[in-house]
């Protein structure tokens, strides 16, 4: 007998269970993958035993997906016989409901023609009857199609805990800016499952399922997004605790609300607003208090975002992560008349991402921002004024992450910045590394310098002479590199565990001054350069060297067997071999 | 310390640690408290058990799953993903394997039970009834007539 026969039925279940749930997740995209019923008919035509075990489990048939779009359009019939089925089999297990539409919406093609009711509202009355044991619900449609069959669906849900609707076909002029969603939960928030819920094209108001709602994304690329909309939304789901839209880059304007409004969100933790070049207009009206992690992306810089901010940062005190992204497109130099930006403190925010634009740094620059709690800092296109106010008034910093710094303003005998904490600093493309001119970090552990300019060595020699830090890790990629500037920050680096070099002018020379020396004749073991070095990367990606050769690396890893070695660049060998 | 006894009579003296990546084995020890006795594993030969301990010495010093854990395994990640050191670990001849699977399920250590279904179901996907009963050594047991229900069966199912 095949062995696999010993194998218990719950252990054969879940090897089921898991192809099963692997094919949505690996597809989740497509529409023809969502379904796992082939894989179920498939498995149960191997033998007799798994064919009882699949027929005899509903709770693997639980997942009933309708892709309408695959069956025979017009055949009303035949979805319905299909919708049936699906739900017997799935006996009386909760439910996963998947309707898909086709993508092209034909108002004629759903008219049954055994009854005047179209398709939508025929499905609606087929699985209405189910909605207590809907555990999670998906519909891909046209807004009608949507709207239809959810006009017909009012009812209690208290199993539901995943809502994803998307619009198709839309008409850009016609679609409604929102879906009403009659789902109820007539206990209340703490009657069953907390709700996530994904929404395209279109913003949900909820019956009274939305207490529950604690997860809600939007995605509303078509540019017709309002302030007042969104405020109506967020209304009717008032216990959220993780809320984010995505607009779209160049049209989302919300625009400002006619009344003030405030909409209580006491619960909301995260917040993200991507590509809403306006959101200060709705950050007006939220009331944040347990907000922990802010993120505004692409945003339009203004006096009244400045506003919204300033607001944001006296209110939300258990504010702890701040992510503002600019609008690097808009190229306009004719900025608003800022006003001065008054103490803008954000007393809590340990971590600060700042991916700047002109608008900004010109705020910045009138207004220094203070962040005095800061722990990790992740700045970007910002000039090396802004970066070192920053740094001054972050004192517990212990990660900075730098890339393209502008360096046409430089601070003038501006005193250099101690960071006692500082652990780690990443200085990413385009003169990211500067900054090291000006700071002192006696506790560096790692320093990592990635450009792709010729680097200054002076400035990184000069912050290993102040600081003396003990350095653990090292990578050091940029143009000019040569042995001398690497040997001499070797030679102060003796707690080197990790390293990673490559500079076009780098030799054989930094390869033997690595190399551990052969035993004295006395059987004394001479001292090597770098005692603690565990992994080595010499050179990058396919950069060529022509100075680094093969023989040289060799010699350098039988010389040290216990350091993991890469040679990562091209080296004047290969270059030989090809040319022939 | 702790010492166990395969079903062919072969003792095994691991750390505790090790041992309680086993919740049978866990259980045991927790209910006779001290004890210099050995544990008897009837349904579990030395060959497997060596393999089994190998894992669990590998993963001692990580969180034993909680039921929020085992709750959560949900559609956010790929589930027939399997770490680097388990997949090698998992790479024995198909015997091995459910010999594996079968001494997790006595001995309810879920986590290597997993990697063991992972692998099984990785081995399954994309292939056709035919080719699974092939690898598996599964013999088609229907008869004619079964085989002709099930195609009719499946094309009113698929229905398309």
């Amino acid at each position: 007998m095949a062995i696999i026969y010993q194998i218990p039925t719950e252990t054969l279940l879940q090897i089921f269970r898991t192809i099963q749930l692997d094919n949505r997740i690996e597809n989740h995209i497509l529409d023809d993958q969502l379904d796992s019923t082939q894989i179920l008919f498939c498995l149960s035509r191997v033998c007799r035993l798994w064919r009882k075990i699949i027929w005899g489990c509903p709770t693997l048939w639980s997942d009933i997906c309708l892709n309408i779009g695959r069956i025979d359009t017009g055949d009303v019939s035949r979805v319905k016989r299909q919708a049936t089925g699906r739900l017997e089999r799935a006996g009386g297990v909760l439910l996963s409901l998947t309707i898909l539409f086709p993508y092209e919406y034909d108002e004629e093609r759903w008219t049954g023609e055994e009854s005047a009711e179209i398709l939508p509202v025929q499905l609606a009355n087929i699985f209405r009857d189910t909605m207590s044991r809907w555990k999670s619900f998906r519909m891909h449609a046209h807004p009608i199609e949507i709207q239809s069959f959810l006009d017909s669906c009012t009812g209690p849900t208290p199993n539901l805990s995943r809502i994803i609707i998307k619009l198709r076909d839309i008409d850009l002029g016609g679609i409604p800016r929102t879906l009403f969603i009659p789902f109820q939960r007539p206990g209340g928030v703490d009657s069953g499952s907390p709700v996530v819920a994904r929404f395209t094209s279109i913003l949900p108001i909820y019956s009274s399922l939305g207490t529950s709602v604690t997860e809600l994304r939007v995605n509303v690329s078509d540019g017709r997004l309002r302030t007042i909309d969104l405020i109506t939304m967020l209304l009717s789901c008032p216990n959220l605790i993780e809320f984010s839209v995505i607009g779209e880059p160049k049209s989302s304007m919300t625009g400002d609300i006619p009344n003030p409004v405030v909409v209580p969100l006491l619960h909301l933790v995260q917040l993200h607003l991507w590509r809403i070049r306006d959101p200060e207009h709705l950050l007006g009206a939220l009331r944040l208090q347990a907000l922990q992690s802010l993120t505004i992306y692409w945003v339009h810089w203004s006096p009244a975002m400045q506003d919204a901010l300033q607001r944001i940062s006296q209110t939300c005190t258990s504010l702890i992560s701040l992510d503002i992204d600019g609008d690097a497109s808009d190229t306009t130099q004719d900025a608003p008349d800022f006003l001065a930006w008054e103490s803008p403190t954000f007393p809590s925010v340990e971590r600060f991402k700042l991916q700047s634009d002109h608008l900004i740094n010109l705020c910045l620059r009138r207004s220094a921002l203070s962040l005095p709690q800061a722990q990790e800092f992740a700045l970007g296109v910002v000039p090396l004024d802004i970066a070192y106010h920053l740094l001054s008034s972050s004192t517990q910093l212990k990660s900075l992450s730098l890339y393209s710094v502008n360096a046409d303003v430089v601070p003038r005998d501006a005193p250099i910045i101690t960071l006692p904490h500082l652990l780690s600093i990443n200085a990413g493309i385009y003169f990211g590394y500067l900054i090291l001119s000006y700071i002192t970090a006696p506790n560096l552990s790692e320093l990592l310098i990635d450009d792709r300019c010729v680097l200054s060595m002076d400035v990184i020699r000069d912050l290993i002479a102040r600081s003396n830090p003990p350095l653990r890790k090292l990578r050091l990629y940029g143009e000019g590199l040569a042995d001398a500037d690497v040997l001499w920050c070797l030679q102060r680096l003796p707690l080197l565990e990790e390293l990673e070099i490559a500079g076009t002018e780098m030799s054989d020379a930094t390869l033997r001054a690595l190399e551990a020396p052969p035993p004295s004749e006395q059987g004394d073991v001479p001292d090597i350069l770098l005692p603690q070095l565990r992994s080595a990367t010499i050179g990058q990606g396919h950069t060529f060297n022509e100075h680094i050769t093969t023989q040289g690396f060799a010699a350098l890893t039988t010389s040290r067997l216990t350091v993991d070695w890469k040679l990562a660049f091209n080296t004047g060998e290969i270059r030989a071999w090809r040319a022939e | 310390m702790v010492n166990l006894v395969t079903s062919d009579n072969e003792s095994f003296t691991v750390e505790k640690a090790v041992a309680s990546r086993s919740v049978l084995i866990k259980n045991m020890l927790e209910d006779v408290g001290e004890s210099d006795q050995p544990i008897p594993l009837p349904n579990v030969t030395a060959s497997v058990l060596k393999k089994v301990l190998e894992y669990c010495d590998h993963h001692k010093n990580e969180p034993m799953p909680t039921s929020e854990d085992l709750a959560a395994e949900d559609t956010r990640k790929r589930t027939t993903d399997i770490g680097e050191w388990d997949q090698k670990f998992i790479q024995v001849d198909q015997e091995m394997l459910f010999e594996i699977i079968l001494a997790a399920n006595y001995l309810d250590i879920k986590p290597l039970l997993d990697v063991g279904c992972k692998t099984v179901a990785n081995m399954i996907k994309g292939k056709t009834p035919e080719e699974i009963r092939k690898l598996f050594n599964i013999v088609n047991d229907f008869t004619p007539e079964e085989e002709a229900q099930i195609k009719k069966e499946n094309e009113w199912a698929e229905d398309r």
